[in-house]
């Protein structure tokens, strides 16, 4: 069952054509790498999935929402349903990492028992529980990453959407991380990491979504 | 919508934007000063200005000998008038008694006979144009057989009309003008706290937070920044007002409570609107930058 559809999709800017005739299908529980892109591409990508720009032709579907139908007011209950990582976390630095995971779920009227439960779980997933009470500034890169995917995964999305997130890394804190995307990938969301990291590819091989001259193509299975 | 989340974030907002939230409540509070400010000397002026229109009187003079039915019947005559608001009947000791008073004593019992008129002093009721109304009452009486001559005190009766025209119109204006300025000020203040918390504004629309509540918190942020401004705008009119008073006694500028609610009511007001159209620029830029 696809929980990201593009058909047939064309994005133009200012004129210009970013993307043509983009047709992806991610199934749920799959994990896909994101490849070959532009920043604009990709953010062109990004923005249709989470349903900031629409397309100016062709259709995006994610989980039950459809580009040609959805309405204004169920934009974000789909954003709840997309987690997303960016490349600079964008973490809100006058908070601690509690509140960072918290703050996700308060802001869509989750109740105060039910944000304690989710908040020390996801946590305590991404192997972060110990420095919930620590402010960003305090924390190493990849801590900082786990923050933003703790984040992006506490509203129980059904696809986490990834940007460059291992581009600063060690081997080590890239292999940690992997390790989270994997144990969220087998809970069955589905994981789309955008990367231009041949090595990570390499190392943890899964499909590939190239894209090439603004069209999106599979290279491997 | 989770009310105290709300009311939370909008109070952490304010909180966080630091000295810019400081710059921003004094520069409402400093708008909402001058507001209050001239609103009170417009008060306090047409209060003066009433107090002056109350005194303005025509002295009807009669001839001597005159009998009392004839001035009972000029006493009618002006009580007919709807200009007409009290007649006092001054006679010829009284009149000299008030001469003495303003005079010094001899010139009166100097004379053999006290030359003085009796008069009506007639004063006319408080509202618009009452020197063209003072006029009118005057010529009503003009010719009449008891009449002596009449003094209408035109001069300053036209001088305080036209005051009267300057303020109202400068204070309309100045009125008008401060309004705009301090939604202006307002506006701007505002949008340093929204600025300060752009990051927020754009992970709460990621994660999925509905319009209304971001448009709550912010509505709420500004609404505060607003009513504190609102608190010091009469808070500092009051500390001014004795050094105000020493210079300009009757033209007070003590705020009043009520001037105090309209000023605090009218700051959260604008706090909440300038937050408002903040926030919809805002809204929009990141629209375009998300992502």
């Amino acid at each position: 069952m696809p929980v990201i559809k593009l058909q047939n999709v064309r994005v133009e800017q200012q004129g210009q054509p970013i993307l043509v005739d983009a047709n992806i299908e991610i199934n749920q529980g799959e994990f896909v790498y994101l490849t070959g892109h532009t920043e604009a591409e990709k953010r062109a990508l990004f923005r249709l999935i989470i349903f900031e720009n629409l397309p100016d032709a062709g259709m995006v579907v994610v989980g039950e929402y459809d580009s040609r139908q959805i309405r204004k007011t169920d934009i974000p209950r789909l954003r709840r349903q997309v987690g997303v990582v960016f490349r600079d976390f964008k973490l809100l630095h006058h908070r601690t990492v509690y509140e960072n995971v918290a703050f996700a779920l308060e802001v869509t009227g989750v109740s105060r028992r039910r944000i304690k439960r989710k908040t020390q779980a996801i946590l305590s997933d991404v192997d972060l529980l110990h420095k919930r009470n620590a402010y960003p500034d305090m924390l190493s890169g990849d801590e900082q990453l786990r923050v933003a995917i703790a984040r992006a995964l506490v509203n129980d999305p059904i696809v986490l959407l990834a940007d460059e997130p291992t581009a600063n890394l060690d081997p080590e804190a890239t292999e940690h991380v992997m390790a989270i995307f994997q144990k969220i990938n087998v809970r069955g969301i589905a994981v789309v990491i955008a990367t231009h990291d041949a090595v990570l590819q390499d190392r943890y091989p899964r499909r590939i979504l190239q894209l090439k001259k603004e069209v999106i193509e599979q290279i491997t299975n | 919508m989770n009310l105290s989340l709300v009311f939370r974030e909008a109070l952490q907002g304010v909180m966080r934007t630091g000295i810019a939230g400081v710059i921003s409540v004094a520069t409402i509070g400093a708008s909402l000063l001058v507001l209050g400010f001239f609103w009170q000397v417009i008060e306090s002026g047409n209060a003066l200005l009433n107090r002056l229109r109350a005194r303005v009187e025509i002295d009807i003079y009669l001839k001597d000998s005159i009998s009392s039915q004839r001035v009972i019947a000029l006493r009618r005559t002006l009580e007919a008038r709807p200009e007409v608001a009290e007649i006092v009947y001054v006679d010829q000791e009284a009149a000299a008694r008030e001469f003495r008073s303003i005079f010094g004593l001899g010139t009166v019992d100097a004379l053999s006979r006290n030359p003085l008129p009796a008069s009506l002093r007639v004063r006319i009721s408080p509202g618009e144009n009452m020197p063209r109304r003072a006029r009118a009452v005057a010529r009503s009486v003009t010719g009449h057989s008891a009449v002596e001559g009449i003094n209408v005190g035109e001069v300053w009766a036209d001088s305080l009309e036209h005051f009267i025209e300057v303020i109202t119109g400068i204070g309309l204006a100045l009125g008008c003008m401060l309004c705009f300025a301090c939604a202006f000020a307002v506006s701007h203040a505002t949008k340093l706290m929204v600025l300060a918390q752009r990051d927020a504004i754009g992970i709460m629309r990621l994660v999925g937070a509905t319009n209304t509540t971001v448009w709550m918190i912010f509505g709420v942020g500004g609404a505060i920044q607003g009513s504190v401004g609102g608190f010091l705008g009469p808070l500092m009119l009051a500390y001014i007002s004795p050094w105000w008073a020493v210079r300009v006694p009757d033209l007070t500028v003590t705020p009043t409570i009520e001037l105090a609610f309209c000023l605090v009511v009218l700051g959260t007001i604008l706090g909440a609107i300038g937050s408002w159209a903040s926030l919809n620029r805002m809204l929009r830029e990141i629209a375009q930058g998300s992502a």
